[in-house]
């Protein structure tokens, strides 16, 4: 699973901690001053790495809640984004955490009572307006949650600030834990989704759309809301036909009433995070395609965007109603 | 490219009898051994001599990208026994109390262990590190040139408290002879990933064959190299490629070709 777990000497007593070692009992273990020994070098190959990384296990001592970019949102006013964990599980060839970090070690904060603390505070500092806390931006929410436990705490934090809300953006499988507890409804997971030829060319590790769908439906069945995102499209010559197909597949599954929220987006990646990415995987036709830069973002031309925005966006409001659509709208 | 960065030549000598390597007659500043993609160099103890060899090395191999590295050495150990062979996940630096962390990128078989870089031999052994006097030398320069992933360090213990082999030569090339299958073996898996991030590189003579055929800029070069990078890197294009661009005459052509190239390819993810 991973090779080997590095920790602070700072946390290495902590109970969770403690848990986690427990858990990779013949998994060499090396302690460590401050994550920033491992995880920050320069002269490291985050694609080598990735085959196979390690566990970091450390605190976190400031900035434990920050605001989100501008066009990250689903319809909130204040909108937050919170990382108990840097780098992911998988191997999404489409991610910009490829591009983010040096490192492909899996860095996993355990003080999450601080992070807790500075959510209620925040979350204090805007009641009675409701405020949104994104779990999912440096990793996926759930995919080491049997590991992290990060549900098991988190879950009721949430359920105890009554204007708070969170979402879990995850790929993976991972909802036993969720299943466990009260639903909240200030709770979103939210599953992510890219057509089947996508999915098979560039989601490595990923779990089946099958396995995801029926993820979501279980969930569903215990009263907990859920979310699609679709996001990134990707283009290829048959995206409008695999993508109609995704829509048929997922709407098969899920009742379009039981969703909180979509939302719908093209692929982007910031310059500098596609810059490192490209210098990662010369090889992948993802990024040897048409692209172009705009506003310090790369992504597709314009109109090839907006006419896949259009085509996708047409197809999936013939399911949906128009008041859960939140599309991307990273060119305002 | 692997190297063997190696203190004394009774530690290189397993090394250097079971690949068969031969000793370099035009290279006079450290002895090297050679043959095909391998080098063996002896440093000299301690880590000033370990610091010059590997940047030596590494200059002389600048155009034999990338390089793998693995710093093969004796140590001594309270910890283990005579003879064991570690791989080492933690470097110490006792002069500067800076640490390293070289990636075990794959599972070696070989017990970790927590190397301390010492600038004078001792025999004061800690209960859970081992000591040397050129692992983080070597490291911190050697990752210079390469990514910590292709930056190893294996050491056998040749000391410990119950039992000192010291200056005994024989003793030590026997010592790390018992391990020399399991030696070639993690060299082989190094090798094989240096392989990995070598085939995303454009050869330097396919290099300098597409930059005759026209002039060109440094962004103009910038976005060739983005273009061959990708092209090459498909099955069977490099020759029918060259052939292709020769034809075009400008920089502007050549790249707008290879563009156009991509693109149709990339259509299909």
């Amino acid at each position: 699973m991973v090779s080997c777990v590095y920790v602070e000497s700072e946390v290495r007593q902590y109970p969770r901690t403690l848990q986690i070692i427990k858990q990779l009992k013949s998994t060499p273990l090396i302690e460590i001053e401050h994550y920033g020994e491992v995880f920050n070098p320069r002269a490291q190959n985050f694609r080598l790495q990735k085959s196979n990384p390690g566990l970091i296990i450390a605190r976190k001592h400031k900035g434990q809640v920050l605001k989100t970019p501008k066009s990250y949102g689903i319809g909130g006013y204040h909108n937050y984004y919170f990382s108990h964990m840097l780098n992911c599980l998988y191997d999404c060839r489409y991610c910009f955490l490829q591009g983010m970090y040096r490192s492909a070690h899996q860095l996993v904060f355990v003080n999450y009572e601080d992070f807790a603390a500075e959510i209620s505070q925040i979350a204090t500092r805007y009641d009675p307006e409701p405020v949104w806390f994104f779990s999912g931006y440096d990793c996926d929410s759930l995919a080491n949650d049997p590991l992290t436990r990060f549900v098991e705490y988190f879950v009721p934090v949430f359920a105890e600030l009554g204007n708070s809300w969170m979402e879990l953006r995850t790929k993976s499988t991972q909802v036993r834990q969720l299943l466990k507890l009260e639903p909240c409804s200030r709770v979103v997971t939210a599953f992510s989704f890219t057509d089947q030829y996508s999915h098979r060319k560039l989601e490595h590790g990923v779990a089946s759309i099958k396995k995801r769908l029926d993820a979501m439906q279980a969930l569903v069945e215990a009263g907990w809301p859920i979310g699609l995102r679709l996001d990134p499209i990707i283009y290829h010559s048959n995206y409008q036909s695999e993508f109609v197909q995704l829509l048929q597949q997922i709407f098969s599954v899920i009742d379009a009433t039981a969703l909180h929220s979509v939302s719908l987006g093209a692929f982007r990646l910031p310059k500098d995070n596609y810059k490192q990415v490209h210098r990662l995987y010369p090889d992948e036709p993802l990024f040897a395609q048409n692209l172009t830069l705009d506003k310090d973002i790369i992504s597709y031309p314009l109109t090839l965007e907006q006419e896949m925005i259009s085509f996708c966006e047409q197809k999936l409001l013939q399911w949906i109603p128009p008041e859960i659509y939140f599309p991307c709208n990273w060119h305002d | 490219m692997l190297v063997w960065v190696v203190a004394l030549h009774c530690e290189a000598k397993p090394v250097i009898d079971y690949y068969g390597l031969k000793k370099s007659a035009s290279h006079h500043a450290f002895d090297v051994y050679l043959k095909d993609n391998m080098h063996c160099i002896i440093s000299g103890i301690g880590k000033t001599a370990t610091a010059a060899a590997t940047a030596w090395i590494a200059g002389l191999n600048r155009h034999k990208h990338p390089i793998a590295w693995i710093n093969l050495g004796t140590a001594g150990s309270s910890a283990h026994s005579m003879g064991a062979a570690v791989s080492i996940f933690k470097i110490s630096d006792s002069d500067s109390n800076r640490n390293f962390y070289p990636v075990p990128i794959f599972d070696s078989g070989l017990e970790p262990a927590h190397c301390h870089t010492l600038g004078k031999p001792s025999i004061d052994y800690h209960p859970h590190q081992i000591f040397d006097m050129e692992a983080s030398a070597f490291f911190e320069v050697a990752t210079r040139f390469s990514s910590a992933e292709l930056v190893q360090c294996l050491k056998i213990i040749s000391d410990t408290p119950a039992q000192q082999t010291g200056h005994d030569k024989a003793r030590i090339s026997e010592l790390i002879n018992r391990h020399i299958v399991e030696l070639a073996g993690f060299a082989q898996s190094l090798g094989n990933l240096a392989n990995q991030v070598g085939r995303l590189e454009i050869g330097e003579s396919n290099w300098e064959k597409i930059l005759s055929c026209a002039h060109f800029t440094q962004t103009q070069q910038s976005r060739l190299g983005k273009s061959l990078r990708f092209l090459l890197s498909q099955p069977g294009q490099t020759d029918a490629l060259i052939a292709e661009l020769a034809d075009l005459k400008s920089a502007e052509l050549i790249i707008a070709h290879l563009e156009n190239l991509c693109h149709r390819q990339t259509l299909a993810l």
